[in-house]
């Protein structure tokens, strides 16, 4: 890790406070001469937020809830109407509930795989994994990335959350670039709950304002100090990474879409002072400033319980329906329907895909730890905006959500129809060798 | 700002945090005001202050002592770099009781005690004990193991398992008198509040309405119970005479009212009230006709 320096950014509430951002060698490459080989293509979709939603929520205690289960399938929680006729969700969600007639549901994704890295890889990038090293095909937003034409002063592909995805067994492989490198890697952003955004893959000069970082002239002496190190030995990618960061900091109004201070307060409460909530908000800027392609993080691992810290990821094997009230209902709920809401108002939904979910459901049965296990078998994602019908339920799981009874959903068509809504269609994917076979889900569009 | 803008706007903010449509009473009093996550305060049994585990300048939940003369805000364990939440205290203040999580899918109840304090680690019979709460007289924990309720001695150590029902069991709070348990229960399809009399394992139904009844907290003296419902659509804050009559809903607003504890004096109690998406600690003088 190369550090650069930091800078002075706006906080919450008008105070300043100290944003550490940091050059990596994983800052994703901005080929010039790749962006300009593409021809661009009319597409629905201007932006992508996926919402990963790392380590399986339980399917049935959030949108397929089984009422009619036996209690140890069924769960403790309550299901309430919505504004579709005959579905129901968990009583935990219903500012969803009372928003399900402007997004569509899938309830039969299936995945390939139960371990956490192994299937939120291919739920990454539609494939599994190759060779006895597993080399996984580039993320979804590596190939948008490569694709891209739009403006330069933003990185194309954007992973805002708490940090690297990761599982006790291991990283996740197609977080990034996969087969393609780290030069393809998103350009991570760190989103506190309540304080400032923090762009670790950038470090700027100690003592720097947001202000002072506008005098270019200044900034290009202390840069160039700094691009006379960038000259020492190092990976070829490291003179792209420099430029992405050196483009970014010298953009004022690149910059400023980072700045969350700079929302009303009243829109920041909307999201909910939370870590996840902020992140979407954070999305949302992205997305109006033509970002491309932006994976929000729930956590940064799965873990619902961790000594050291309090991620609270999704993979509830203990205590799924205490955090479920506790905290990642209520927050979910919160977050995505202000997104929502938020999109809608702006006008930006009719261009903005947003998805959400995670790389499998969990058990129908309740464990005997009083939690629920892994279950690649059958899952939920939610779609919303940009091409997608609203409204409507794509495929049914059996009595007790262990299967889809139709329409399985592989995260190869997930894959296919994100990226066909951004206009790369398959004569583009072809050529890139990305998502072989990939088909649409039709249903949706 | 000119004085009368300014007075306007203290005003407009005293007007935001009156509780509305409840019974007169006391106005809502916002304790803290920086935003971050909050849950599980409790009121010190002497000082009167609050304990509450926060995200307070730090990526893992700490607990916190607030000291609600001075405002002053201070880590409870400040040398810890541990997960921990949960905080009780026994009605004497001799006994504090926490949770801690000390690995990936595990956790412990700590129990401090003795002047100066020391702190003894215990762990459950299985790896994830949750919600554990210490008793009023302090010789015993109560705590939710994989869905039911168990209860551990501080004496001898023993686990007992205090529910075998079908459903989940949770968030237990043993009463005054250590005699009866109150907790949540989906055993009859989803969460509401019931009560075991320990000696004949007797259990009754406190309510039956559809929605989450969760986190009930036992009055001082015994008569009431505090808890949170989602039954009107979102987390609010509700009162029930602890033989299940006088119903009461003490907080309205559209966002959550969570984690209510009792002060030890039972006139008073403290929450976890969301505003603006923002979590901060109020409290409120319950009003008169609930005494």
């Amino acid at each position: 890790m190369f550090q650069i320096g930091s800078f002075q950014a706006g906080g919450c509430r008008g105070t300043s406070r100290r944003a550490f951002l940091q050059a990596s060698f994983g800052l994703p490459l901005l080929g010039g001469s790749l962006l300009a080989a593409e021809k661009p293509v009319a597409s629905q979709a201007r932006s992508v937020i996926l919402l990963w939603l790392w380590g399986g929520p339980s399917h049935l205690d959030t949108f397929d809830p089984k009422p009619d289960a036996p209690a140890t399938v069924r769960g403790p929680f309550s299901t309430i109407g919505t504004r579709i006729p005959g579905i129901r969700f968990s009583e935990l969600f219903p500012r969803l509930a009372a928003r399900n007639d402007r997004f569509s549901l899938v309830r039969s994704n299936v995945n390939h795989s139960n371990a956490h890295h192994v299937a939120g890889s291919i739920s990454l990038c539609g494939s599994p994994g190759r060779g006895d090293d597993k080399d996984y095909d580039p993320n979804f937003g590596s190939i948008v990335q490569r694709l891209h034409r739009g403006r330069q002063d933003l990185p194309p592909f954007i992973a805002v959350g708490p940090g690297h995805l990761n599982t006790a067994a291991g990283d996740i492989k197609a977080y990034g670039g996969g087969v393609w490198g780290p030069a393809y890697d998103p350009f991570p952003v760190r989103c506190s709950e309540i304080d400032d955004v923090q762009l670790p893959s950038l470090k700027l000069l100690e003592g720097q304002t947001l202000t002072r970082l506008s005098d270019r002239s200044r900034l290009q002496q202390q840069l160039a100090v700094l691009r006379r190190m960038d000259r020492h030995p190092g990976p070829r990618q490291w003179s792209n990474h420099f430029e992405r960061a050196y483009r970014l900091v010298t953009s004022e109004e690149g910059r400023q879409v980072f700045d969350l201070a700079s929302e009303e307060r009243k829109t920041r409460g909307k999201y909910g002072h939370t870590q996840f909530g902020q992140s979407c908000l954070l999305a949302r800027r992205l997305a109006e400033a033509q970002v491309p392609y932006i994976q929000v993080n729930w956590s940064e691992y799965v873990e619902n319980i961790y000594d050291n810290r309090t991620d609270f990821g999704w993979d509830t094997h203990w205590l799924n329906f205490e955090n479920m009230a506790e905290r990642h209902g209520p927050i979910l709920d919160r977050s995505l329907s202000a997104l929502l809401d938020d999109l809608q108002q702006r006008g930006l939904l009719e261009t903005t895909l947003v998805v959400a979910m995670g790389e499998f459901g969990r058990t129908p049965s309740i464990s005997a730890n009083g939690g629920r296990d892994h279950w690649e078998r059958c899952y939920f994602s939610i779609w919303a905006g940009a091409g997608i019908q609203p409204g409507r339920v794509i495929g049914e799981s059996d009595s007790h959500g262990n299967d889809p009874l139709s329409d399985p959903v592989t995260p190869l068509m997930v894959g296919t129809t994100m990226l066909d809504q951004l206009g790369i269609h398959s004569e583009q994917r072809a050529r890139l060798r990305v998502l072989p076979g990939g088909t649409l889900i039709d249903q949706l569009l | 700002m000119k004085p009368a803008a300014r007075s306007l706007l203290a005003i407009l903010a005293a007007i935001s945090w009156l509780p509305v449509g409840l019974p007169a009473g006391e106005p809502i009093e916002q304790l803290t005001r920086d935003g971050l996550l909050k849950r599980d305060p409790c009121y010190l049994p002497e000082a009167g202050d609050i304990v509450f585990a926060t995200r307070h300048r730090s990526p893992r939940m700490v607990l916190m002592q607030l000291e609600l003369e001075s405002g002053k805000l201070s880590r409870v364990n400040p040398e810890s770099n541990l997960v921990e939440m949960a905080p009780s205290y026994s009605a004497d203040g001799s006994l504090f009781c926490f949770q801690r999580l000390t690995g990936n899918d595990e956790t412990a109840f700590v129990i401090q005690q003795g002047e100066p304090a020391s702190q003894r680690q215990l762990v459950g019979s299985r790896k994830v004990n949750w919600n554990v709460q210490v008793s009023p007289r302090g010789d015993e924990v109560a705590y939710n193991l994989s869905g039911q309720i168990y209860l551990r001695s501080l004496k001898t150590d023993k686990e007992t398992k205090l529910t075998d029902s079908a459903g989940r069991n949770d968030w237990p709070s043993i009463s005054p008198d250590g005699k009866q348990v109150v907790f949540s229960s989906s055993r009859d399809g989803n969460y509401d509040l019931y009560v075991i009399q320990r000696e004949s394992s007797r259990v009754r139904r406190l309510t039956t309405t559809e929605g989450l009844d969760m986190r009930p907290r036992w009055s001082p003296d015994g008569s009431r119970i505090l808890f949170t419902s989602n039954r009107d659509g979102n987390y609010e804050i509700y009162m029930v005479g602890a033989d299940g009559s006088e119903l009461e809903r003490l907080t309205d607003h559209g966002e959550q009212d969570d984690y209510a504890c009792w002060h030890p004096l039972g006139k008073q109690i403290a929450w976890i009230r969301e505003k603006q998406g923002r979590f901060d600690l109020v409290r409120m003088s319950l009003p008169q006709n609930t005494n």
